[in-house]
């Protein structure tokens, strides 16, 4: 099934979940007011762009995020070097972090709005704190995953420490950081929505939500919300897989155009075509590499280095998690 | 580490000091006052738009909020200085609990007949305030004023106690109609409005023996303010007391100023039910009100009312 | 063995095993006493952590941050001094508690078997994959928190409401990671599966499910983690009645940050015990094998991470 016919489904599936929908929504099973019909939902929606207040209060909750996601960049990646090149630190901090790793942080608003209130301070606070994590861990996990030899070619030469870190360590665990960046802000976005619904007045799009839940008849726009947050989380993460691929070519050809990779994988007497995953996960990873939502961030797929390369490590799909570091607030 | 840094950040920020009220190029004292849409914040309109606070020497920046206890780090921190229609309960909770140090300038209102109700559907099984028992019935906040006041009613009265649901006021006509709620105690302009809106009785008067009277919201500041800006805080505390003094006298005065900060219509505020605007501060009546708190286990120990008064 | 060539000792297979053995050993107790100093080293970091903690809320004295041991306290007399018959869980505890955790496990128990058993479904057919992909990941881009506020609408606060928050947010992981797996299949074993005519649920059994374990238990280790993570949101929505989040929320209307703290360090433990215990049946029913693959050549910080996988 080539490209044009995935899109042609796609587009046929999405216009499929429209309809039931639609039908639902009119065949009255729901009350009308509890479940407007999706057309409903989407020309309001629609209707929402044109309004003035609705963006502005979409541009306060980007800002909030962009912030918060900013200072969480600043914070994690000097920390997960850090405790990547110094082993003892890394022991020692471990015990801390898996601690606090658990606690979901929504669970937060409610202390950190005692302690400072209902504005940008604590939504900003909550979505630091909450994008930490996936970033600390992918820097970490992209450390360990450097090639050995480049450190060790580096040494021989006479390049201090802070040298290699800057020359090699850090644009190879580039990668790693840029996905968990990605996660992060899937992360941040959620923690922004759900600081903003639980404090109900101020301006954001969660507010805005909130204030729709309240009303009599709001529940068309409460649906044009979440339809507007779902795009936005789409839009973003859509740009930082096209920037992460930008950035990153060589990595690309893990994810990998369907057919070159699988090409590869057929080569007459290529026994390791039979190299059970693989030859599957070349599309799955480039088709991740499309999307690449957070379930398939890190998930460097075999095609990452040559078989039997320096880093020849079967890449099974377990290992790629290691790199999530899925906190997900 | 990055949890560590956060936690250090609000430890700072938490024990730091507020922003210092300044003055005004005029020299006016200004005073910066979170205030909620409802009808117990009207006196402090009044002040206002009849030129008390000027008159005071006072710039007063007013800035809205849903629900007083939003505005509490605000006011711990220094942001707001003043809160309007701050919700007794709450704020002697926190009080009590350490997270403010309270002091009250002056009373906000007090219960009025019908300012506040019980309301059920026209055609609800509920006939007497006995029946409420066991039955759920819609409050705006748990465990906070409303509860009170009509657990003691209804333990007036000898009946038993309802189950309470918390359903912002807004939603409560929604919440009777659909039948989440076998009642709703709403209080002013939701009692009218609901009353207009849907076919419902008035089971019970939320202002009823032993309950009369009682303070219900106030202005409230921190010691810290009250302290350093004892002139200030004399000052606001004058013109409040004349304002609820006007609108005592002259309900016409507060139907007028309704419509401009809450979302009551002018035609909705000739009709409703006022609270009672106290010119005077009662520590007597604050007392009663901690004594019921205590009775209940809103609070731990009774507080003497007396010393969170701003002379 | 090595000194003087004796008689016994000249035999060359003896020798090597008896080497062999003794550098065995000797690598293994060295490994053993790095895991052990690392173990250590850890352990007491958390202590010294704590104890700072401790001594500097104390010596503060400030409202917002009490002292562990106050909050281990408080935690015991509202939850844990119950009588033994109730495995010591104070009334308080049962009406709050178990409520949330009975419908968190609901909720994921349903999301995990719609879930895999939709993903199969999906993942096995290419055009049921592409016709399904664009709705997934609009569906997975949605902030799980903003579903709330819909399906409060729609059902009223209450446990619907709560479940259908949780199974809504949480399916999708499950769903597509399953789907994916499902599509990994070694297509050579597929041809095996079709020489040996095996039927459709016996292909499922013994060959869908087990090769695509590894990316199941990934998405249902991110499944239980939203779990968490909605069973506690839609239950700081103003209007629930019970549940830790509404402990949580009642307490900071009270200002009572003691109850707070207690509610978060419950939900920390809460959280930690679920992703242990999962990890633990990843263990069991995938086995060693995908272990090994895992740390096979990897750095020991990777495989420490590994290991410990999300536990959120």
């Amino acid at each position: 099934m080539n490209r044009r016919q995935e899109l042609a489904l796609g587009a046929l599936g999405a216009l499929l979940a429209l309809g039931a929908c639609e039908a639902v929504g009119r065949a009255g099973i729901v009350r009308r007011s509890y479940l407007p019909p999706a057309s409903e939902v989407l020309a309001r929606a629609v209707e929402l762009a044109g309004d003035r207040t609705f963006l502005d209060d979409v541009a306060v909750t980007l800002r909030a995020w962009a912030l918060g996601l900013g200072l969480a960049c600043a914070i994690a990646i000097p920390l997960g070097l850090l405790l990547g090149s110094v082993p003892v630190v890394d022991d020692a901090v471990r015990a801390v972090i898996e601690f606090l790793r658990p606690l979901p942080s929504v669970a937060l608003i409610p202390l950190v709005s005692l302690l400072l209130g209902t504005g940008t301070e604590t939504e900003v606070t909550l979505i630091t704190y909450a994008s930490i994590w996936p970033i600390l861990f992918n820097t970490v996990y992209g450390l360990g995953e450097t090639d050995p030899l480049a450190k060790d070619t580096l040494r021989t030469f006479g390049f201090g420490r802070l040298s290699i870190l800057l020359r090699v360590e850090l644009p190879a665990t580039a990668p790693f950081i840029v996905a968990g960046l990605r996660i992060s802000a899937a992360t941040a976005l959620v923690l922004a929505t759900a600081t903003e619904l639980l404090s109900g007045f101020g301006q954001g799009l969660g507010i805005f939500i909130a204030q729709a839940q309240l009303a009599t008849d709001g529940t068309r726009d409460v649906l044009a919300g979440v339809v507007w947050a779902g795009v936005l989380g789409l839009v973003i993460n859509g740009v930082l897989v096209w920037g992460e691929r930008r950035a990153f070519p060589w990595r690309a050809g893990a994810r990998g155009t369907r057919g070159a990779t699988r090409a590869a994988w057929r080569s007459p007497g290529g026994s390791g075509a039979r190299r059970g995953g693989s030859g599957g996960s070349g599309p799955t990873a480039s088709a991740a590499g499309r999307r690449g939502g957070p379930d398939r961030a890190g998930a460097h797929g075999p095609g990452a280095a040559p078989p039997g390369g320096v880093t020849g490590r079967p890449r099974e799909h377990g290992s790629g998690e290691a790199a999530d570091g899925e906190a997900p607030t | 580490m990055a949890a560590g840094a956060t936690v250090l950040a609000l430890v700072l920020v938490a024990c730091g000091g507020g922003a210092d009220s300044g003055s005004s190029g005029d020299g006016r004292q200004k005073v910066t006052v979170a205030a909620l849409p409802l009808t117990d914040a009207a006196a402090l309109y009044i002040a206002r738009d009849r030129g008390l606070f000027v008159r005071e020497g006072l710039d007063v920046t007013i800035q809205p909020v849903q629900q007083s206890i939003q505005a509490l780090p605000a006011l711990s921190k220094g942001q707001v200085d003043v809160i309007a229609s701050a919700n007794y309960v709450t704020f002697l909770q926190a009080d009590e609990k350490g997270t403010l140090d309270l002091r009250i300038l002056a009373e906000g209102v007090r219960t009025a007949p019908h300012m506040m109700d019980v309301l059920v559907p026209k055609d609800s099984p509920i006939k007497t305030p006995a029946d409420l028992k066991g039955k759920t019935v819609a409050v705006n906040i748990l465990n906070n004023i409303q509860s009170l006041t009509l657990d003691a009613i209804l333990d007036q009265q000898g009946a038993g106690h309802p189950v309470y649901r918390q359903i912002a006021f807004p939603q409560m006509g929604p919440a009777l109609e659909k039948g989440q709620v076998d009642a709703v105690h709403a209080v002013e302009p939701f009692d009218s409005a609901i009353q207009g809106e849907l076919k419902t009785r008035v089971l019970l008067d939320g202002g009823s023996a032993p309950v009369q009277t009682l303070p219900i919201s106030g202005y409230v500041t921190t010691s810290a303010f009250a302290e350093k800006h004892a002139k200030a805080a004399a000052a606001f505390k004058r013109a409040i007391e004349a304002a609820s003094k006007i609108a005592a006298q002259d309900p016409s005065a507060v139907r007028a100023e309704l419509p401009k900060y809450t979302k009551v219509t002018e035609d909705q505020a000739k009709t409703i039910n006022l609270p009672a605007y106290p010119a005077t501060t009662d520590a007597a009546q604050l007392r009663r009100l901690i004594e019921l708190m205590w009775k209940r286990g809103l609070l731990k120990k009774p507080i003497d009312p007396a010393t969170l008064l701003v002379k | 063995m090595s000194g003087a060539p004796t008689h016994e000792s000249r035999r060359p297979t003896d020798h090597g095993a008896a080497a062999r053995t003794a550098h065995l050993v000797g690598e293994t107790a060295a490994r053993t006493a790095r895991l052990a100093r690392g173990a250590l080293l850890r352990r007491l970091v958390l202590v010294l952590a704590l104890t700072a903690w401790q001594l500097g809320a104390r010596a503060h004295g400030s409202v917002y941050f009490p002292p562990p041991a106050r909050i281990a306290r408080h935690a015991y007399d509202l939850w844990f001094s119950g009588p033994v018959g109730h495995a010591f869980l104070t009334p308080a505890a049962v009406d709050t508690i178990l409520p949330s955790l009975g419908r968190m496990a609901a909720g994921f128990v349903l999301a995990a078997v719609v879930g895999v058993g939709l993903g199969i479904l999906v993942g096995r057919s290419p055009r049921a994959y592409a016709l399904c992909d664009p709705v997934l990941q609009f569906a997975r881009a949605l902030p799980p928190p903003t579903l709330v506020p819909v399906f409060v609408v729609v059902f009223d606060f209450g446990t619907p409401m709560q479940l259908a928050s949780i199974v809504f947010s949480a399916i999708w992981p499950v769903l597509i990671n399953t789907a994916e797996g499902a599509r990994d299949t070694d297509p050579l074993r597929l041809d095996v599966a079709a020489v040996l005519r095996l039927t459709a649920v016996e292909r499922l059994w013994f060959l869908l499910l087990p090769s695509a374990l590894p990316r199941i238990f990934a998405g249902l280790r991110l499944s239980l983690s939203l779990c968490l993570i909605l069973m506690v949101f839609s239950e700081l929505l103003p209007g629930t009645a019970n549940g830790i989040g509404f402990a949580l929320t009642d307490a900071q209307s009270r200002s009572d940050l003691l109850t707070v703290w207690a509610v978060l360090v419950l939900l920390g433990a809460l959280g930690y015990l679920l992703n242990t215990g999962l990890l633990a049946i990843e263990k069991r029913l995938t086995g060693k094998r995908s272990h090994e693959r895992r740390s096979k050549g990897s750095h020991k910080s990777s495989r420490t991470e590994s290991r410990k996988g999300r536990s959120t």
